[in-house]
């Protein structure tokens, strides 16, 4: 009886936490593509491209852009930048990348552009790389993800991932698209791009 | 009555503090284990991924519809973005807070009919859409503040809305510790029932306050588009949404408990056990899990 009681609590108590865990809660809904960029020898980088929901981009739009509709101008892109896009370096900027299965710490991106296509604010940015022990083939895994889910990350449905440079070496890329991956905190669902790149023999 | 007067004073202080932009990772914060932690997915990845998928979808179709009334005012489109909305909001409420565990505990720890808990997770969702159309008409509109000011206070309100919760959790926690030694054979109530009467406004209230983040970016989006009354509607009909989702879960643990009781029935004192068992657990959840959450949104300031 005892033990009965106990089970129902620890049921009832896993049933709650996970009635506010569950979490579907994206408040920003982002659409990416990548550029992978080779050097003549190794990987160079990679530009990104996140496009926002027209919502978050409207609030881009009202609070930093000098003109409301149109063109901006670089001015609106700095402040862009300052207000809107660099604290993301606080968050590693959402990039979960690791070359041949060593995690990479984003540090420093560069190149911050933004454009507004339509009614989106379009972001685009450069994470330089490079290999730091080569292997043949070497393996790039390229996923961005928000762990505290505030912002939806998906690729891009076409041409998601392209290849530039990459004439000297062996390249090429998958596109996985709603994995199952373990964190520290449990399943996570996200799309990952898969690279493998190698010297030409 | 005095004590919505105080909880209200406790908002409006909070909305006081000043425009900090918190929570938003795109303009402050940093990240914290404990915020992820409360928002991870966890067993049910795939589904919320499949939920998050239609939320983007929908996002997309609210957003343009929203501008396409802007000069229209067509009665088909501002049908299409209530229900629209609406659908938003059964989804959006999967996902962490909105009261979702203050319901879960609060009918785990007493026998209620389902009905009740049905209302009780209705006014949260309700006073949900109320707080944040009320935050984005008072700092948006009549404060002027920038759109990004106003969604950073809901990190702040966030933080007041689980202190409350934690109070009064503990406060519940008391009365099932030290007066189910005499009240908990009436009626069966794990809490004395005056007390869990007078404790249920207040939760209602306190978990109600803290406005969704959704909703305030779409209020927002509606205002910059000059269709603010419409964005006002569809924070209710999304507040309506929710309703169905969070009164889901407290239904869900009313069935739960009573199936606990009747496993338990056979023997009086057995369920008396389960019954105290439950009316501290309940309690005990609601103290944990704000904490817990106040932490994640503590950290994000």
């Amino acid at each position: 009886m005892l033990r009965r009681m106990l089970l129902v609590v620890i049921v009832g108590l896993l049933t709650v936490a996970q009635a506010d865990k569950a979490s579907a809660h994206p408040h920003v809904f982002i659409t990416y593509s990548a550029s992978v960029i080779f050097g003549e020898r190794d990987i160079a980088g990679l530009r990104l491209t996140w496009t926002f929901d027209e919502m978050y981009s409207g609030m881009i739009r009202t609070d930093y852009t000098a003109a409301k509709t149109g063109a901006i101008t670089p001015a609106d892109v700095k402040t862009i930048e300052k207000e809107a896009f660099n604290n993301l370096a606080n968050y590693g900027y959402f990039l979960d990348i690791k070359i041949n299965d060593q995690p990479v710490r984003i540090a420093k991106v560069k190149d911050f552009d933004v454009k507004f296509v339509g009614q989106r604010a379009v972001y685009q940015f450069t994470v330089p790389l490079e290999t730091l022990s080569v292997k043949s083939p070497n393996v790039i895994e390229i996923a961005v993800f928000d762990r505290e889910y505030y912002v939806e990350f998906t690729l891009k449905e076409k041409d998601a991932v392209t290849l530039q440079n990459a004439d000297g070496l062996d390249a090429k890329c998958d596109e996985l698209r709603n994995e199952r991956r373990i964190t520290v905190l449990g399943p996570i669902q996200s799309d990952l791009v898969v690279c493998t790149y190698a010297r030409k023999a | 009555m005095r004590r919505l007067r105080l909880l209200l004073l406790a908002v409006l202080l909070a909305a006081a503090i000043g425009p900090v932009r918190a929570a938003d990772p795109f303009t402050t914060g940093r990240p914290s284990d404990i915020a992820a932690a409360t928002a991870a997915p966890g067993p049910f990845a795939d589904v919320v991924a499949a939920a998050a998928r239609l939320q983007r979808d929908l996002n997309e179709v609210i957003s343009r519809r929203m501008r396409e009334l802007n000069g229209t005012h067509s009665a088909r489109t501002t049908i299409a973005i209530l229900l629209l909305s609406f659908a938003y909001g059964v989804l959006h409420a999967v996902g962490p807070g909105h009261g979702k565990m203050v319901v879960a505990s609060y009918f785990v720890a007493r026998r209620e009919r389902w009905l009740n808990s049905v209302l009780f997770g209705s006014l949260i969702s309700l006073i949900q859409g109320v707080s944040a159309v009320l935050l984005v008409g008072a700092l948006g509109i009549v404060l002027r503040w920038s759109q990004f000011e106003v969604l950073g206070q809901v990190a702040v309100v966030e933080v007041v809305s689980y202190a409350l919760v934690a109070l009064l959790g503990l406060w519940m926690l008391c009365h099932a510790i030290f007066a189910s030694g005499h009240a908990h054979h009436h009626h069966g109530h794990g809490i004395g029932p005056s007390q869990a009467r007078r404790s249920g406004p207040a939760l209602i209230v306190a978990a109600g306050l803290t406005p969704c983040a959704s909703a305030i970016i779409a209020l927002l989006f509606a205002l910059a588009n000059g269709v603010f009354p419409i964005g006002i509607l569809a924070a209710f009909a999304m507040s309506a949404g929710m309703a169905i989702t969070v009164s889901g879960v407290g239904v869900l643990s009313v069935f739960g408990r009573s199936a606990a009781e009747r496993m338990f029935s056979g023997s009086a004192a057995w369920a008396a056990g389960l019954e105290r068992a439950l009316g501290i657990t309940g309690p005990l959840l609601i103290v944990g899990f704000s904490l817990l959450l106040l932490l994640g949104a503590w950290s994000q300031l």
